[in-house]
């Protein structure tokens, strides 16, 4: 625990009691156990596959969509002279 | 030990193991905020979703402050988020239920462990029924002890406000246990 109280944080003794209880919660630790790593990778790794077919199909759809725009664009083009 | 900047940096250019090691090393302190925040039924649940968000934000982290504050901010605001979305908070009561487990490693009678286990319990219970940014900094100061320059990273607020929010946090604490019938011991 950090002990940098600073001189004006004095403590009424109700304020003292009550840091004396809640070091009752701060010796009780309670932890995560390695299952929660284990979920945490297991669906960052399925993310990580979902947003590589989204990129996937928005950078083809992308790439359609210029194409498409550009050869409409020549067509376009070609009309006008 | 590497630093958590590399593991940061690793994990940026596709190394998945340098952020199971970034989760490895601060799973435990995340679990605990998100426990007093939320509860236990929720704290694993806000854990994962706080370290998958800090996962895809990773790019965003500058390094102006530790990693661990970065991660925290993002923890606890998962569980603002998983208190707004339950509508009404349900709260155990603290005149039912099972003590908890005992601490290991501390000699006492068993009646002593009994009465300590059951006072840990009902202050765990009357800690959620504080306001949540009271919870949140009393928790961190505390409980997890926290400076004051890592809170305010955490809250995104100033150090004064810090020092204020927890001054009103433990006003509330004591006035909530104050009007419990159980006998905390608590000087007028």
């Amino acid at each position: 625990m950090n002990d940098d109280r600073t001189p004006d944080e004095e403590l009424t003794p109700a304020e003292e009691r009550l840091l004396a209880l809640l070091t009752l919660l701060r010796a009780e630790t309670p932890r995560s156990d390695r299952a929660l790593t284990d979920a945490v990778l297991r669906t960052a790794r399925w993310q990580l596959v979902f947003l590589g077919v989204f990129r996937a199909v928005g950078g083809f759809a992308t790439a359609t969509v210029d194409t498409l725009a550009a050869i409409v664009g020549i067509r376009a083009g070609s009309r006008g002279k | 030990m590497t630093s958590d900047e590399v593991l940061v940096e690793r994990t940026l250019s596709g190394d998945l193991s340098a952020f199971e090691t970034l989760v490895e090393r601060h799973r435990d302190v995340v679990y605990r905020v998100a426990r007093r925040i939320v509860g236990d039924d929720e704290a694993d649940d806000v854990a994962q979703d706080a370290f998958l968000r800090a996962f895809h934000r990773l790019s965003l982290f500058r390094g102006e402050s530790p990693f661990r504050s970065w991660l925290l901010r993002i923890a606890h605001n998962a569980a603002l988020n998983a208190l707004t979305r339950r509508r009404v908070e349900p709260l155990e009561d603290a005149d039912a239920g099972e003590p908890d487990e005992l601490g290991a490693g501390v000699h006492r009678t068993p009646a002593e462990d009994l009465e300590v286990s059951e006072r840990r319990r009902r202050l765990a219970v009357k800690l959620r029924e504080i306001g949540p940014p009271h919870r949140t900094v009393l928790v961190l100061r505390d409980i997890e002890g926290l400076s004051y320059e890592e809170i305010a990273e955490v809250m995104e607020t100033p150090v004064g406000t810090v020092k204020g929010r927890l001054h009103r946090a433990r006003r509330e604490l004591i006035e909530i246990l104050r009007r419990n019938t159980y006998e905390w011991e608590l000087p007028e």
